[in-house]
């Protein structure tokens, strides 16, 4: 999707994401995940190399509005992604901007309201609502949008534990429902949720598989400034101990299984 | 003599409007000097508004707060201001407090507040600045050049400076990525461990609380659900994530043994105890 | 807490006045404040607050928040007419004592000055009492519309509006935050004389700013990611609609200009 070569931020990452996929993006601070999604959408340009998103090219003026409907972005302070003073007005603002008609643009504000759990909260101001609840409004508005594909940039970071779940839950669903989801994050635990991991370190891409594939590399996990999951962590030092359980825990639920099949 | 202690103390925010809501709700709580106390709860258990009592930023609508066994609303306003310095508060994201031109007059803001000047200045904002790792040649540049994770460093150290016999931090590692909160972690452990004063440590990631915390404060609804050592609390695991608290895999893993139907002890929360006990258990 | 206070001073409501097109309402005050200035003798006024009272009374807002809306220009009404009593000399004397005299036309005038502001003030409050800000809002950018063709920014002035409204409780309690904040670094933030307290928020101000900035920024990107592109070709969810019972409240208020104009043609006072 991406092939570019910016010294600092992002340097020379070539991936590609399917329609349908569900990738969480893990990597330090400054590690340049934020950067890299910035592309997706045309928030940045390539210094070099290129962007195509759905057969459109990024660098392509003319689609610049096809590209940002089909990539949606959610971020990480709920607070400032909110644009109106009523949760409905909000998730129509997309829609406005592309000059839906009107009874359409109620069709989809009430579906994507309802698909995320809001619609009861409909008429509520933004400031009454909890942080989790205003994601939750803001993966509305991208819903609004007919997106395809929709990148969280560390949007549970600022969430309480709840938040995070009811977050997570949603994140979940939309892929199930269809939509390809980019999950950058700081937590281990919803990078297990995804098909595929990415890990980036100093803006590169440092490590590319399936959970249970990145998960097994204690080492160079730990050197790219990331956590195993404690299960995982724990299953690890149990192998060390001498007991026979198979690489690739990574819930508590699987570490229980292979403990009891040990009794 | 506890250096904290709460007397059936309650908080009414909004009273005679319609957003009244009873924040806490007749807490009555010790903390003993040097004592390290994690708290935990959902948002909106009240965590937030009962530290802000302990410092004197807010008043109870009923109950008491003794600091140092003195009742800190008795004798008026002129005793608030020391009790602040007493009792240092680290807000959550505190980096959005930091002001000065430099990150080194910013840790002073606070000393400077307690009249403190010259020498006697500078040595303490060098002690607070080394506390938090802070290297010598970021205490000259703008505290809004820095990385996330300094300004949280320099943010907690303007609070170190003030050299509070009970510092209170509100979830001091929110929103870093995992090494910078480790980092934080550390550090308010090594303080802890370097000048055994009271601290107390909001968390919602309960595995920090296991690995610093002598005892444990588990808010419910803006009342005590429990007040125990680390240990005790975590016995009741199940209860805690029936309450919507997150809890550690580890601890996960023993919940559900138990409930397959294996003895096992289910206070268990760190990877080490952990190992020993599955040991115990197959062998 | 700092948060609940609302903004603007909107009353929710089902009214009859509430459910009135926001750009009617604005209309409508606006012909409400042509009447106070055309109306020139008491039973004019007498008028205008009876047709106040009864708006009041269908939009079920208490009388107590007539009082509310008039406090803080009290001290505006208690001087203009101070002024008004003592400074007009026309007219017969009713009450002279050394250098000050009333006369009869000096109290006309402070009468009918205090009657306007009272008019107007309790008017215009009826409008914020009964319709959200954002009503308020659509409807200015929908009234002032045809300005867009002499180029004035009128999209672009009320989406400021809009974001203003959003970001106004958010930073406020902001403001509580940092100042507690500071407060538990020692600042004294309420002690001291004027110039000390001036100088004790500087560093509750900065952080302020810093913050709204870096919001303004976020929003700013968060916009650009659903597609906005200014005004043009955007369509609104929420069509603003001028029903039936904005007819009948737009016939209410000709009805009450033409009485005034009656009034004012038959000369009574």
């Amino acid at each position: 999707m991406y092939d570019g070569q910016e010294s600092a931020a992002v340097d020379n990452v070539t991936i590609s994401i399917s329609q349908g996929e569900y990738v969480a993006v893990l990597g330090r601070n400054g590690s340049g995940k934020s950067t890299l999604a910035k592309h997706f959408n045309v928030i940045l340009l390539p210094d070099s190399g290129t962007v195509v998103v759905d057969n459109m090219t990024t660098s392509d003026d003319g689609l610049i509005f096809d590209i940002r409907r089909t990539v949606g972005m959610v971020f990480q302070n709920p607070d400032n992604q909110i644009v109106a003073t009523v949760v409905e007005d909000d998730v129509a603002f997309a829609p406005e901007n592309l000059g839906i008609p009107p009874s359409e643009i109620r069709e989809r504000v009430d579906g994507a309201l309802k698909s995320v759990g809001m619609y009861e909260f409909r008429k509520h101001a933004p400031h009454q609502l909890s942080g989790g609840q205003k994601q939750r409004v803001a993966i509305a508005g991208v819903l609004a949008m007919q997106s395809k594909c929709i990148v969280f940039d560390e949007a549970s970071s600022m969430l309480d534990p709840k938040g995070r779940r009811e977050l997570t839950a949603t994140i979940k669903k939309l892929n199930q429902d269809g939509a390809t989801v980019i999950n950058i994050t700081h937590f281990m635990d919803e990078a297990i949720e995804a098909d595929r991991v990415i890990v980036m370190d100093k803006g590169r891409v440092l490590l590319d598989g399936t959970p249970r594939d990145i998960f097994a590399d204690r080492k160079l996990l730990e050197d790219a400034g990331l956590d195993l999951p404690q299960a995982a962590a724990l299953a690890d030092c149990l192998r060390q101990d001498g007991l026979d359980i198979k690489s690739g825990v990574l819930t508590a639920d699987e570490l229980v299984e292979e403990i009891i099949c040990l009794l | 003599m506890p250096v904290i202690k709460t007397e059936n103390l309650t908080h009414v925010y909004g009273r005679g409007t319609p957003y009244m809501r009873t924040a806490i709700n007749n807490i009555s709580i010790e903390i003993n000097e040097g004592e390290f106390v994690g708290i935990i709860g959902h948002t909106g258990s009240g965590k937030s508004t009962l530290i802000q009592h302990l410092n004197g930023l807010l008043k109870p609508s009923s109950g008491s707060v003794f600091v140092d066994g003195a009742d800190i609303w008795d004798k008026g306003k002129s005793n608030l201001k020391q009790l602040r310095l007493n009792v240092g508060l680290v807000f959550q994201y505190p980096e959005y407090q930091l002001f000065e031109e430099t990150v080194f007059r910013d840790v002073a803001y606070g000393p400077k507040n307690l009249g403190l000047e010259g020498e006697q200045l500078n040595k303490i904002v060098e002690y607070a600045c080394n506390a938090v790792g802070l290297e010598p040649d970021l205490w000259e540049k703008s505290p809004f050049e820095l990385s996330g994770g300094q300004k949280r460093r320099a943010a907690i150290a303007g609070v170190l400076a003030m050299e509070p016999k009970v510092l209170i931090l509100d979830e001091p590692a929110a929103g870093l990525d995992p090494a910078g909160h480790k980092a934080i972690m550390s550090i308010i452990r090594e303080y802890h461990a370097a000048k055994k004063n009271t601290v107390i440590l909001i968390s919602h990631t309960m595995d920090d609380i296991a690995a610093s915390a002598d005892r444990v404060l588990v808010l419910s609804g803006g009342e005590v659900f429990d007040f125990d050592t680390v240990d005790r609390i975590f016995s009741r695991a199940d209860e805690l994530e029936k309450m919507g608290l997150s809890i550690p895999q580890v601890a996960k893993v023993f919940i559900g043994l138990k409930e397959r139907g294996i003895p096992v002890n289910t206070g268990i929360y760190t990877i080490q105890a952990a190992r020993e006990e599955i040991k115990r258990l197959i062998c | 807490m700092l948060k609940d206070i609302t903004i603007g001073q909107y009353f929710g409501g089902e009214s009859f006045i509430h459910r009135l097109d926001p750009r009617n309402k604005i209309i409508m005050t606006a012909l409400l404040m042509a009447a106070v200035f055309v109306s020139s003798g008491f039973a004019g006024y007498g008028v205008i607050a009876l047709f106040l009272i009864i708006c009041y009374m269908i939009s079920g807002i208490p009388f107590r928040m007539i009082l509310k809306s008039i406090k803080p220009i009290i001290p505006i009404i208690v001087f203009t007419s101070i002024l008004n009593l003592f400074f007009i000399k026309e007219g017969d004397i009713l009450f002279e004592w050394r250098f000050i005299a009333i006369t009869d036309s000096g109290v006309r005038f402070a009468f009918f000055l205090v009657a306007r502001i009272f008019c107007l003030v309790v008017g215009a409050s009826l409008i914020t009492y009964t319709t959200k800000p954002m009503e308020l809002t659509d409807g200015i950018e929908s009234l002032f519309g045809p300005l867009k063709r002499i180029k004035f920014p009128v999209h672009e002035v009320a989406m400021m509006m809009t974001i203003a409204l959003r970001f106004v409780p958010t930073l406020i309690e902001e403001t509580d935050k940092i100042m507690s904040a500071q407060k538990a670094r020692g600042a004294s933030l309420d002690t001291g004389g004027l110039v000390k307290r001036v100088k004790a928020l500087i560093p509750v101000l900065i952080p302020l700013f810093i913050s709204a900035f870096r919001r303004a920024h976020d929003l700013a990107v968060a916009m650009e990611c659903r597609c906005y592109n200014g005004g043009e070709g955007r369509t609104k969810m929420k069509k603003l609609r001028f029903g039936f019972i904005d007819i009948i409240g737009a016939f209410a208020m000709i009805m009450l200009i033409a009485g005034i104009v009656v009034l004012n043609i038959l000369g009574v006072v």
